[in-house]
């Protein structure tokens, strides 16, 4: 793998949002299939040929595997400091179980993870728990992610009691600090979760994944549930954070119009596997996967005229299950240009050109439009 | 013409023992034969209990409370239990969000389908079954003839939701009620569903009222469009005179805060500020005015009622309303900034 290969726009400066920019002097081909780290002093996190695969135990007495689930099935990106890194895809294609098997919540069955450089795959105990400091997750459910028996102090102080950071005192200053910072009134810190709306909620739920300073966040639908009035507040909030504290963000969620907006760079899952990883603008203007692009197809807009002018791709059928999932390319059994070497040849995971990754036999074509889709 | 269905002042309430929520509050609204009515508005704004109060299926301590309901003139509140629930199976079929809480799990989708065209149309059973494996064909079951002898549990998600609108065409009703039909499916089924939707429409004629908190699946979709908040319709409008032409306050911030697809990235993202407000405890005057910018005095005190603006999208020649006491449109600068300016 070419030292570079995985950054489109580099040296930027923390906050700043990335422009696309296009590196035309870069190796066109790259892969990203080894197992070895990005050299990149940009970049906090890699993750390679990641694999998560859930036993399907079946017998009584005797249990004995009779298969498993390719929650994740091989997949590997980096995340550069400060930046937003989107992951799409639709339910069940494993993008929860990608950022939970991130932050070790569970334990990989293939593939490694690198963060600042260092191997951190499986790593236990101590060293664990140092990690662990550094990067938390925010949840989809704000109510079901924080516990009803507890004052919302208690909520929030609590990564820093594991982590046994300050006195009492200072957690208390903290959290007041920390409830401000997320738009909460400081008093609110004697209440109780259900005394909240959903937007205050998800705020709580910030307030405590910053608890312990870390620098790398999960975000795993954090706007999902809310409406569409308070979504916008939660992400003008995270947006602020970020720029504030520095942080990098995994910014997993299936709304597209959401993750354009907030997100540097996409990468898109289906089934196990990331089919394209782009700078922002790049996948949604010219998508090099037939996936993606009947996603974005997809996604209705809020305007009438653009409407009626829009065509659909519609995909027939349903995704396919990840206990099998189709041979070769996973996507070609629903896939309107799917080829004989579709059926037969995996696709590789490649650069096409200026850090725009896709594992699709024609990424170029359906990247130019020379192959339509309509 | 008279429409299809007419709703007049409907109030629906539920009794809590924290006090009366008018969960449905004064809300008067029409649907003609074949159109798509839209009807969007965030969680709690009364969309699923103004579809439950047309079908009269509002359970204790909910009830309706004033009102009429007319389709095809008779009014619904008015008749039998027994005339009520032939309109239910026949003239006015339903859709829900969660097509298992519809379907029965222990049947097959067979006996399910049979059901309705057997003691409606008075089908025999062997006339009824091939209907219904007609119907699985029509919403794009492959092997229809086979999957009629499944159970819901066999099917996924999007194919439970095909199954679910090929039982509400059964009975080929004059008007279907869809609440979030595509709420818990992806993006990519969604389309599935909607594109059959419209294809099923174009064909039968049914009007639909698709209840949805998703702009974007109503400005494909609807003819017109009622916003509402907090119990009321607040705007209603043609979808191409709502979307380009907002006039309350509500719909225009609810455009203004969502990202778009097709846009790149316009700056930070311009929310409402607050949170719906507590049906328990609403303001006397507007409800929106707690997060309102361009309210003025009389809106703390004065429940503004719907009026006429005029449609700007098609010439004039549709019909547009908003409940709120001030002049504005999008883009006009907040009534706070205004004054200080003069
Ligand atoms: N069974 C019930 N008991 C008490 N209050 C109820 C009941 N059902 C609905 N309500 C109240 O009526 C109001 C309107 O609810 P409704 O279900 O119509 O909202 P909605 O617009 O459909 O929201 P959503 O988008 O979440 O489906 C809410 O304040 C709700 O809490
Ligand atoms: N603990 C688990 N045991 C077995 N299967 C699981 C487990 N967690 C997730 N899965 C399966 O892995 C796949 C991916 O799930 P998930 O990562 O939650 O998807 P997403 O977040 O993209 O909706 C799904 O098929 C899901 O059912
Ligand atoms: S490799 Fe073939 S089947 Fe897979 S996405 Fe590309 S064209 Fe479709
Ligand atoms: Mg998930
Ligand atoms: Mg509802």
């Amino acid at each position: 793998m070419s030292e570079n290969n995985l950054n489109g726009s580099r040296g930027r400066k923390p906050g700043e949002k990335s422009k696309p920019s296009i590196d035309i002097n870069r190796q066109a081909t790259a892969v990203m299939d080894d197992l070895a780290p990005s050299a990149d002093p940009n970049v906090l996190l890699s993750v390679r040929n990641l694999q998560q695969h859930f036993p399907i135990n079946q017998g009584i007495i005797f249990q004995r595997q009779v298969g498993a689930v390719r929650a994740v099935d091989g997949i590997s990106f980096d995340v550069r400091k400060g930046e937003t890194l989107g992951l799409v895809g639709e339910s069940g294609c494993g993008k929860s179980t990608t950022g939970r098997t991130i932050l070790h919540l569970s334990r990989p069955t293939g593939g490694k993870i690198y963060f600042e450089g260092k191997d951190i795959t499986g790593i236990r105990g101590q060293e664990l728990k140092r990690v662990r400091r550094n990067m938390t997750m925010i949840f989809q459910d704000p109510y079901a992610s924080l516990n009803p028996r507890l004052t919302v102090q208690n909520i929030v102080a609590e990564p820093m009691v594991i982590h046994g950071m300050g006195t009492a005192k200072e957690r208390y200053e903290k959290v007041q600090e920390l409830l401000e910072l997320v738009g909460l009134s400081r008093h609110y810190g004697t209440r109780y979760p259900h005394e909240f709306s959903g937007g205050q909620r998800q705020r709580v739920g910030i307030a405590r994944a910053l608890a312990a300073s870390p620098s790398f966040i999960v975000a795993d639908e954090p706007v999902s549930a809310l409406d569409v009035s308070i979504q916008a507040q939660v992400v003008n909030l995270m947006e602020d954070l970020q720029s504030r504290l520095n942080l990098t963000y995994l910014f997993v969620a299936h709304d597209l119009s959401v993750v354009r907006h907030i997100s540097d760079r996409v990468a898109v899952m289906y089934l196990g596997k990331i089919v394209e990883l782009a700078d922002r603008d790049v996948i949604y203007t010219t998508p090099a996967h037939p996936y993606t692009r009947a996603l974005l197809s997809a996604v209705p807009i809020p305007d009438p005229r653009a409407e009626k002018q829009r065509k659909r791709i519609i995909l027939a059928g349903d995704v396919p299950s990840p206990i099998n999932p189709p041979p070769a390319c996973r996507f070609h059994t629903r896939c309107p240009l799917a080829q004989q070497i579709c059926r037969e040849e995996a696709p590789e995971f490649r650069d096409i050109g200026g850090g725009h990754f896709s594992a699709c036999h024609f990424a170029e074509d359906v990247a130019s439009g020379k192959l339509s889709m309509v | 013409m008279a429409p299809l269905l007419e709703v007049r002042n409907l109030k629906t309430q539920f009794k809590s023992k924290d006090g009366v929520v008018k969960a449905v509050d004064d809300v008067s609204f029409h649907i003609d034969k074949g159109e798509t009515l839209g009807v969007v508005g965030e969680s709690g704004s009364g969309k699923s209990v103004t579809a439950m109060s047309i079908l009269r299926l509002v359970q204790n301590p909910g009830k309706v409370v004033g009102g009429e309901i007319l389709f095809e003139g008779r009014d619904l509140l008015k008749l039998e239990d027994r005339d009520m629930r032939k309109v239910r199976g026949k003239e006015i079929a339903m859709i829900f969000q969660d097509p298992m809480t519809s379907l029965n799990p222990v049947l097959t989708v067979g006996r399910q389908l049979s059901e309705p065209l057997i003691t409606h149309l008075g089908l025999t059973k062997t006339q009824a079954l091939k209907e219904s494996v007609d119907l699985l064909k029509m919403v794009g079951i492959p092997n229809a003839a086979e999957r009629v002898r499944s159970y819901p549990h066999h099917f996924s998600g999007g194919m439970r939701q095909r199954v679910m609108i090929a039982m509400s065409l059964a009975c080929r009703p004059k008007l279907i009620i869809a609440d979030e039909p595509t709420t818990a499916l992806d993006v990519t089924i969604q389309a599935q569903i909607l594109e059959l939707l419209e294809k099923l429409q174009a064909e039968t004629g049914t009007a639909v009222m698709l209840i949805t908190h998703a702009l974007g699946v109503v400005a494909g979709m609807a003819d017109r469009i009622n916003v509402m908040y907090a119990g009321h319709i607040v705007e209603t409008a043609t979808a191409d005179e709502l979307f380009a032409n907002p006039r309350h306050p509500y719909t225009m911030g609810l455009l203004k805060s969502i990202p778009r697809l097709d846009e790149a990235r316009r700056g930070r993202l311009e929310p409402i500020k607050g949170s719906p407000p507590d049906l328990l405890d609403l303001p006397k005057g507007c409800p929106f005015v707690s997060r309102c910018e361009y309210a003025l005095p009389q809106a703390e005190t004065i429940r503004p009622e719907l009026r006429q603006v005029p449609a700007e999208a098609d010439g004039g020649r549709s019909e547009h309303w908003i409940a709120c006491h001030s002049e504005v449109k999008m883009g006009d600068p907040p009534v706070h900034e205004a004054q200080e300016v003069a």
